[in-house]
């Protein structure tokens, strides 16, 4: 074998390699692929893709009003204490609410309505399943408890002021017997008194 | 360092157990000298419980992993100013950094006081050292922040990424100063409660400290609010979060102390309600750390539940026992001085603002226990989030924003029909047109309706008291309106600081309703590819995925979405939202990748964009896009607020003195002027 050939041999391998090399790159998508320019159009593979998330594409029942409602009510069973919603769509680490929503999205397909999609995960989860307590039963002491306190503390308060009220209006008026004095000590005319309560009008506290 | 943390611990519970046994013993009294003694422990409580500190923030910085809490928040690579407020990032560090706080604010109460209270003093110093005492003790014996490992790790876990965020540096230590200088009100009360000064002098001694714990508990949760928005990604600032209602809780009551105050300052009533309300506002925050710290309840942002709980438990109800058993036995010795003439008049107003305060503290604290109590009951499982508090708070909420506006309008002691006309008659014109204006402009929610009417009512009494202030001085004075606006707040600033901080709260209520118009839609976009979105205001955003970048920062991988917006046809710019996979210094992952908000914020409403993550590893990637109105208005608000309380405490312009003098202007009716 003389080294003319051996060259050309040489030269041949390389570039069946190279062929290879490149008819593989294309085959194998994303592999070692240069990075895009923005807008481009191409989606290249990240230099660390462990270094976000791996998610799923977004699918139309991600953003149906209905869907994205009755999961705002639906608390995540990860332990959280948030509901499905927004723990699906804020940490992006729960595994929990991600499956939860596709539980809602398959009940949505079947045709259950909002309500029926909270009674089913009442069933499976219990009532603690709803980010508010259904207002029926020992919960309603939960709704009306605050408000009931709070208009009995305004009955009780206007009581007590209006009591007070009638207990000073039936002694006599400290200010007139004040106002007698002050008139009886300054001996002030009554356009300086008149000056007097306009000023005081005017800087009222 | 370490030993000389744990020594330290140590010394300040000898030192503030022996001052607060000497100061209950009531040996002092008649003795300077002891007197001087217990005073000094408070100095010397303080000093000991620096040095504990300065031991903690030298380990962290020497990275001397050795010591569990070092190991636990921090790493080789965190950032400094991260290391600094490593202190405080977990509950074994937060117990000395409230230990430490409460000793120096104790020391300074002692300094700064007037010597016309002296007699309160030993008392304060008594009270103070108890409360230190106590978290010294959970320290050495449930949370030692100086614990040391029987091994040396290589490197340290780091800090939580949610908490690498500058709202996290100063969030927490404002909440903490706000809980903490409560005490400081809290043991002047005690005191007078034990030396039966009684009357409303005490009061004096502690209303600054009050409105120092006030604006900083309002720093604190308004920057609370604002790290939720910006790092947690969820793009909301309140959740009714079991953590978040506790900080709420002590500052309702601490406001609700604020307007009350007012009226035992000028009419002597009210003393009972005070002291309530304070000793309430202690133990509230108090409340407030036993509920971030045992994991008794589920929140979202607690540390880890612990049997350092239960010492707080324990705390409270011997505090509140003690407190309140201490109130009933002096309770005929707080009779008023006035008795209350009239349903119209300011003091029944106040009377009603507090109903208010106190019935949306009683209402988020019945939410908040509500599980508990239906588990106990019933024996199920709850939960009580965000729909229950709206629907039970806001109606109350309106309520006080309602109140807001009454109270500074009405007369002391009587209103006549003339001063209600007079008064009202602008300000409830004004929010009867501006609702029917947004009704008018297609608003169909009656919430925000009520909110945005009430608001324009109360902002109707501000700028007519600040229009009537500056005529007033310009007619007596001759100035012209700046010099006469500047004038009439430094020479009251209690008053039109009061003002500043309504506008504030009627600015936060009107923009928490643009929570209502909130709009989010998720898309997953290739590089190029664009999605549109309606704004609420009726424009188009388009949102074009631009590509991801990535790229090594100190001490995580960054992954930079970034995202060309436009809307309605108009370039805005381009917006980034970031996942970062935080590492230690040998590049080890230490956390989940966590995410950075992009926020373009504006008047009317913010942009927020959330790069939720990427589909097979490429930059095809997930966004959740949100259009949030009108939260911009939430921060300036906040300033607002704090601006109004800085101002209200600020020394000098118009205090009590200048109030009594006042007051007697007011008690008397001139001859001739009876029916006027």
């Amino acid at each position: 074998m003389t080294p003319t050939m051996t060259e050309r041999r040489e030269f041949f391998r390389q570039v069946a390699l190279g062929g290879l090399a490149l008819v593989g790159a294309g085959a194998l998508p994303g592999q070692a692929a240069p990075q895009d320019a923005p807008g481009g159009g191409e989606t290249g593979r990240l230099y660390n893709p462990n270094a976000v998330q791996q998610r799923a594409p977004t699918v139309g029942a991600d953003n149906d009003a209905l869907i994205m409602g009755v999961e705002k009510t639906l608390k995540c069973q990860c332990g959280c204490n948030l509901d499905i919603y927004t723990c699906r769509t804020t940490d992006f680490t729960c595994t929990t609410s991600p499956a939860l929503h596709r539980d809602i999205v398959a009940l949505r397909e079947r045709g259950l309505t909002a309500e029926q999609i909270r009674e089913d995960f009442v069933r499976q989860y219990g009532e603690q399943a709803l980010m508010a307590p259904k207002a029926e039963g020992f919960n309603l002491a939960g709704y009306f408890v605050p408000g009931l306190v709070m208009l009995l503390g305004i009955g009780l308060l206007s009581m007590w002021i209006l009591r007070r009220q009638r207990q000073v209006a039936s002694v006599p008026s400290l200010a007139a017997t004040e106002a007698v004095n002050i008139s009886a000590v300054a001996g002030a005319t009554p356009e300086e008194l008149e000056r007097l309560r306009r000023a005081l009008s005017e800087v009222k506290d | 360092m370490t030993l000389l943390g744990q020594f330290a611990l140590w010394v300040a519970f000898l030192i503030g157990s022996f001052g607060a046994v000497l100061s209950f013993s009531g040996r002092w009294q008649d003795r300077p000298d002891l007197e001087r003694t217990v005073i000094r422990s408070v100095y010397a409580l303080a000093a000991a419980l620096l040095v504990a500190s300065l031991s903690l923030w030298k380990g962290l910085f020497a990275h001397d992993f050795n010591i569990e809490y070092v190991a636990a928040y921090t790493s080789r690579n965190l950032p400094t100013y991260y290391i600094v407020s490593a202190f405080w990032a977990g509950q074994k560090g937060s117990l000395l950094f409230w230990a430490v706080v409460l000793a120096c604010f104790s020391a300074v109460a002692q300094w700064i006081t007037a010597r016309r209270y002296a007699d309160l003093l030993p008392y304060v110093a008594g009270v103070t050292n108890i409360v230190v005492v106590f978290f010294v003790l959970v320290m050495i014996f449930a949370a030692n922040p100086f614990e040391r490992l029987n091994f040396i790790p290589e490197d340290g876990r780091g800090l939580n990424p949610q908490l690498q965020n500058i709202g996290m540096v100063m969030h927490p230590p404002m909440l903490y100063l706000g809980y903490i200088s409560v005490t400081i009100p809290f043991a002047f009360a005690i005191a007078a409660l034990l030396r039966r000064r009684l009357d409303s002098g005490w009061i004096v001694a502690i209303r600054k400290w009050t409105l120092v714990s006030w604006v900083f508990l309002s720093i604190g949760i308004v920057l609370g609010m604002w790290w939720a928005y910006v790092e947690l990604g969820w793009g909301g600032y309140w959740a009714w979060d079991p953590v978040e209602n506790a900080s709420f809780l002590p500052w309702l009551t601490m406001t609700a102390f604020l307007h009350s105050v007012m009226i035992q300052e000028k009419r002597g009533m009210l003393k009972r309600w005070n002291l309530s309300l304070i000793v309430a506002t202690f133990l509230l925050s108090i409340f407030g750390t036993f509920i971030t710290r045992s994991g008794v309840i589920a929140s979202v942002h607690s540390f880890t539940q612990s049997n350092v709980g239960y010492f707080f438990l324990a705390f409270l109800l011997v505090a509140g026992v003690l407190s309140f058993t201490m109130l009933y036995t002096r309770w005929d010795e707080l009779e008023p001085d006035a008795k209350l003439e009239s349903m119209l008049s300011r003091e029944a107003a106040f009377l009603f603002n507090n109903l208010a305060l106190v019935g949306i503290a009683f209402s988020v604290l019945w939410g908040t226990l509500f599980p508990i109590l239906s588990e106990a009951v019933r024996g199920t499982k709850i939960t009580v989030g965000p729909p229950f508090f709206n629907r039970v708070n806001v109606p109350l909420g309106l309520f006080l924003l309602a109140l807001t506006g009454i109270g500074p309008l009405i007369a002391w002691r009587k209103a006549s029909a003339r001063n209600l006309q007079r008064q009202f008659l602008l300000p409830v014109g004004f929010g009867l047109l501006v609702g029917v204006a947004v009704l008018i402009d297609g608003m169909r929610d009656m919430y925000p309706i009520m909110t945005i009417a009430l608001g324009a009512f109360v902002l109707g009494t501000v700028v007519q008291e600040f229009y009537r202030g500056v005529r007033a001085r310009h007619r007596m004075h001759g100035e012209s309106v700046v010099p006469a606006l500047f004038n009439l707040i430094a020479r009251n600033r209690r008053r039109y600081g009061g003002y500043i901080v309504h506008v504030g709260i009627l600015l936060m209520f009107i923009a928490f309703t643009g929570m209502a118009f909130r709009v989010d839609q998720e898309a997953t976009l290739k590089p190029g590819e664009s999605v549109e979105m309606q704004s609420p205001y009726g424009g188009t955003y388009k949102l074009t995925h631009l590509g991801v970048s990535q790229y090594n920062a100190l001490n995580r991988v960054v992954s930079a979405a970034t995202v060309q917006v436009d809307y309605d046809g108009k370039s805005l710019g381009v917006m980034k939202s970031e996942k970062r996979q935080h590492v230690d210094s040998f590049g080890r992952p230490t956390f989940e990748p966590s995410t950075e908000v992009g926020i373009r914020s504006g008047l009317r409403e913010d942009l927020y964009i959330v790069y939720a993550g990427s589909v097979d590893g490429t930059e095809e990637a997930v966004y959740r896009f949100t259009i949030n109105p009108l939260v911009w208005w939430v921060w300036f608000a906040g300033m607002v607020l704090v601006v109004g309380g800085i101002l209200t405490m600020w020394p000098g312009g118009g205090g009590i003195a200048d109030t009594r003098r006042t007051q007697a202007g007011y008690e008397a009716t001139l001859v001739g002027a009876e029916n006027a």
